[in-house]
């Protein structure tokens, strides 16, 4: 021991090292595995998966191939392994996987479309030297004061589609066809009195229309839609437009204008639709690489229509016979296997007000599978909560869900674990039944931990709804959070 | 090498009776008592978290240890400080120790070495005594939340529950805040935890050695702190990333900030060393 330096620096290299390489030993020695409930597994090979589960300080990126599961841990939180698995599944690698923006990068694929309006070209059009009332109601323009303004009030507009490439600053505006003519239409400009400056306001951009622009990318071109509310009137179109044909047009909007009527850009109208009461197109999105999908409403009925890159109808599929005037929102999952076969799981959605909350009624849920037979229909109608994935291939239906777990003696949700089954496409009949076995119940333990069980305190059906606000212990509790196909395209979509 | 050595074990030997082993102890046995009395007896204290199902990460970050260990380790460069200053100051022994027959740069690594030494062995005992403190604390806590009786509500009732945790050591050391923040499982932490001090640990030895200029060791007080903030940003982020549901990189602003450690420790090691070679008045 003459040479102290020497020994304890060796000790404690020597304590840190056994303490990292315990810790890494360790890591795999939790209980996650692929427990089989019934049927057999091999069905499940058609299906390999990949996702995240973890909780704030760590977790792994699982994947189940070929019947078998594999995990990788990180040391972080499940957020940041989400980040990781999305890089990973970019083709990103090295260490720029771990700064990876999927939710930009995923925004700057698609184009850039808004819709906005303008009078109609036959609209009768009342002009004013004032701002609208309306817009000085706001409480940001309230304490402005103002040097003057004007006011244009049309009977009747027009809804134009805008387009913006992402390679340049290149700018498509086209007339879709649909027109509002319900109220008075206003499109007011207020000058301010301490600078030379001004606002524009609209009725169509001030009020929610909830007229909305769908677009996707296939290839080098863009296709959009605007998708329209209940009140518009006339027809929408499927626009195609490459990228040479956004223009980009030097001469500026005219200054103080209140509107703009021109178009722009070499846009191809692939199709029309007509719009009315009883027309509606709900949504747009691509199905594999070659071919869009819309879902339509004429009357009660709702239809399901693939066109191809040229607006010709492939195919047209009738949903439901009924239901089609209450459908206002509609979910779809879409999965393209290898960029090929497709899976589209949609939830069709009745909205209303109910006591100032806004109200989702489920109304239509089903799948199509989409591959070189056609478009086909899956015998499932399941509503249930809880999907974390549901897809379909060759005929079968891969459904994977937190499903409530009677062994777990835990109140509540809390008892909760992902099962995953496949069924038979036609006959709905399961052929096979797993659940991921974890320990993750335990961690429910410390759920409770913040509440005081001693004689005195609040039962806890009382103290948890106060329970989840910013405690460090609910980042404590482990969960699966996502699961994806691998080798399979997804786009959430979600549209009117 | 050798003088080197002989030096540094002098240097340390006697920060470890003056200083080292009272800051190690009293940061060791104060926590030792916040975690087993601090949370176990006193239930109007932690009246809002029950004990019966805390584990031990919940046991070790809500019991202040982690406060108590910072405060020790800046304790120990405080002193680190005051003792290399003190050869200035009292006696003026800094002087004697230049004209020991070795280099300059050698004197500088004596300092060093011993200053490491000592931070490491303060790492090292504390997790020494975490790792320790697990295995009584678990079973205690296991055992009152076997005896607990969960109410669900009026009706519900829920009695012995099985409430071993699988693996619950490792998951302990991962998700405590303080634990895996300052004894790191993983090379991602490891390597800010290790270059932060290393810059600390170097700005220190340079602040104590070198008395010339106030505003240097201002700049030096500064380095120190900024090792401070590299080592244990990630316990900052993850107060972030919790309170504020966000998910901030951690791996890219870990590995910034223990290149910019690295490159500024390194910086500082040679400056020090130049400047000790070209001071005339020692």
């Amino acid at each position: 021991m003459k040479n102290k330096i020497v020994w304890i620096m060796a000790v404690s290299i020597l304590i840190f090292a056994g303490f990292m390489g315990t810790m890494s030993r360790l890591k795999d020695n939790g209980i996650f595995y692929l427990k089989d409930i019934e049927g057999q597994r091999e069905y499940l090979e058609l299906f390999p998966v990949e996702g995240v589960t973890g909780d704030g300080s760590h977790g792994f990126i699982f994947q189940l191939d070929e019947g078998q599961l594999s995990t990788k841990h990180y040391p972080f939180g499940t957020e940041q392994i989400n980040t990781i698995l999305f890089a990973e599944r970019e083709g990103i690698r090295g260490l720029k996987k771990y700064n990876y923006d999927y939710y930009n990068q995923d925004f700057l694929k698609r184009p850039l479309v808004s819709v906005d309006s303008a009078p109609s070209k036959d609209a009768t059009l009342q002009h004013t030297d004032v701002i609208h009332e309306e817009v000085l109601r706001n409480e940001n323009f309230r304490n402005e004061e103002f040097s003057g303004g004007e006011t244009v009030i049309a009977d009747k507009v027009d809804i134009y589609l805008d387009m913006w490439g992402r390679s340049g600053n290149g700018h498509a505006r086209v007339r879709t066809g649909m027109t509002l003519q319900e109220e008075e239409y206003y499109y007011t400009r207020g000058d301010y009195e301490e600078t030379d400056s001004y606002f524009f306001q609209s009725y169509f951009s001030y009020n929610d229309m909830q007229v909305e622009a769908s677009s996707i990318k296939l290839g080098d071109t863009y296709y959009c839609i605007a998708i329209p509310n209940r009140e518009c009137q006339g027809e929408t179109s499927l626009f195609r437009i490459k990228e040479e044909g956004l223009q980009v047009h030097q001469e500026e909007y005219s200054e103080k204008g209140l509107y703009e009527q021109r178009e722009y850009g070499d846009a191809d109208i692939l199709c029309t639709f007509p719009v009315d009461e009883d027309n509606r197109v709900l949504g747009m999105f691509a199905v594999g690489e070659s071919s869009l999908g819309i879902f339509r409403v004429e009357g009660e009925r709702v239809f399901f229509e693939i066109y191809d890159t040229e607006g010709k109808l492939i195919v047209r599929e009738l949903v439901s016979q009924e239901h089609g005037s209450k459908i206002s929102e509609v979910e779809a999952d879409v999965v393209a296997w290898d960029g090929k076969d497709v899976s589209i799981y949609f939830r069709m959605y009745q909205v209303f007000e109910q006591e100032g909350t806004e109200i989702w009624e489920g109304t239509i849920f089903g799948l199509y599978q989409v591959d070189e037979k056609g478009l086909k229909r899956l015998n499932y109608d399941g509503q249930d909560s809880g999907k974390l994935l549901m897809v379909c291939r060759n005929n079968l239906i891969l459904d994977v869900s937190m499903v409530h777990d009677e062994e777990l003696n835990v109140p509540y949700y809390y008892g909760y674990q992902v099962h995953l089954s496949v069924m038979n496409g036609d006959t709905g009949k399961v052929l096979y039944k797993g659940k991921i076995q974890t320990d993750y119940a335990e961690d429910l333990y410390k759920l409770f931990s913040p509440h005081n069980i001693a004689v005195n305190a609040p039962y806890l059906e009382e103290s948890m709804p106060n329970y989840y606000v910013g405690d460090i212990i609910v980042q404590r509790q482990r969960q699966i959070s996502n699961i994806l196909p691998i080798n399979g395209k997804v786009e959430n979509i979600w549209f009117r | 090498m050798k003088n080197t050595l002989k030096l540094s074990n002098y240097l340390f030997g006697w920060f470890f009776h003056k200083y080292e082993r009272y800051i190690l102890w009293i940061s060791l046995a104060i926590s030792t008592v916040l975690i087993f009395v601090g949370n176990l007896d006193n239930k109007d204290k932690y009246h809002h978290i029950a004990i019966e199902f805390r584990t031990y990460d919940l046991v070790v970050d809500y019991s202040g240890a982690g406060f108590v260990f910072l405060l020790g380790l800046a304790t120990i460069f405080i002193s680190i400080f005051i003792q290399i200053n003190g050869f200035y100051t009292n006696g003026k022994g800094m002087y004697s120790i230049f004209t020991l027959p070795m280099r300059r740069s050698e004197v500088f690594m004596a300092f060093l070495l011993s200053a490491a030494t000592a931070v490491m062995l303060y790492f090292a005992v504390w997790l020494v005594a975490m790792i320790i403190l697990y295995f009584p604390i678990t079973s205690m806590y296991e055992k009152a939340a076997s005896e607990a009786v969960l109410y669900i509500s009026e009706e519900v009732t829920i009695r012995d529950l099985d409430t071993t945790i699988t693996n619950g050591f490792f998951l302990a050391f991962q998700r405590s805040v303080f634990l895996s923040t300052c004894f790191p499982a993983f090379s991602i932490q490891a390597f800010a935890v290790l270059s932060g001090m290393l810059l600390s640990t170097v700005a220190v030895v340079f602040a104590g050695l070198y008395n010339d200029y106030i505003s240097l060791r201002v700049v030096l007080f500064l380095a120190v702190l900024g090792g401070f903030v590299v080592a244990f940003y990630g316990a900052w982020l993850t107060f972030q990333n919790n309170y504020n549901y966000i998910s901030q990189g951690v791996v890219l602003q870990g590995l910034s900030g223990t290149a910019a450690a690295l490159i500024i420790g390194g910086a500082l090691l040679f400056t020090a060393v130049h400047k000790l070679k070209r001071r005339k008045d020692i």
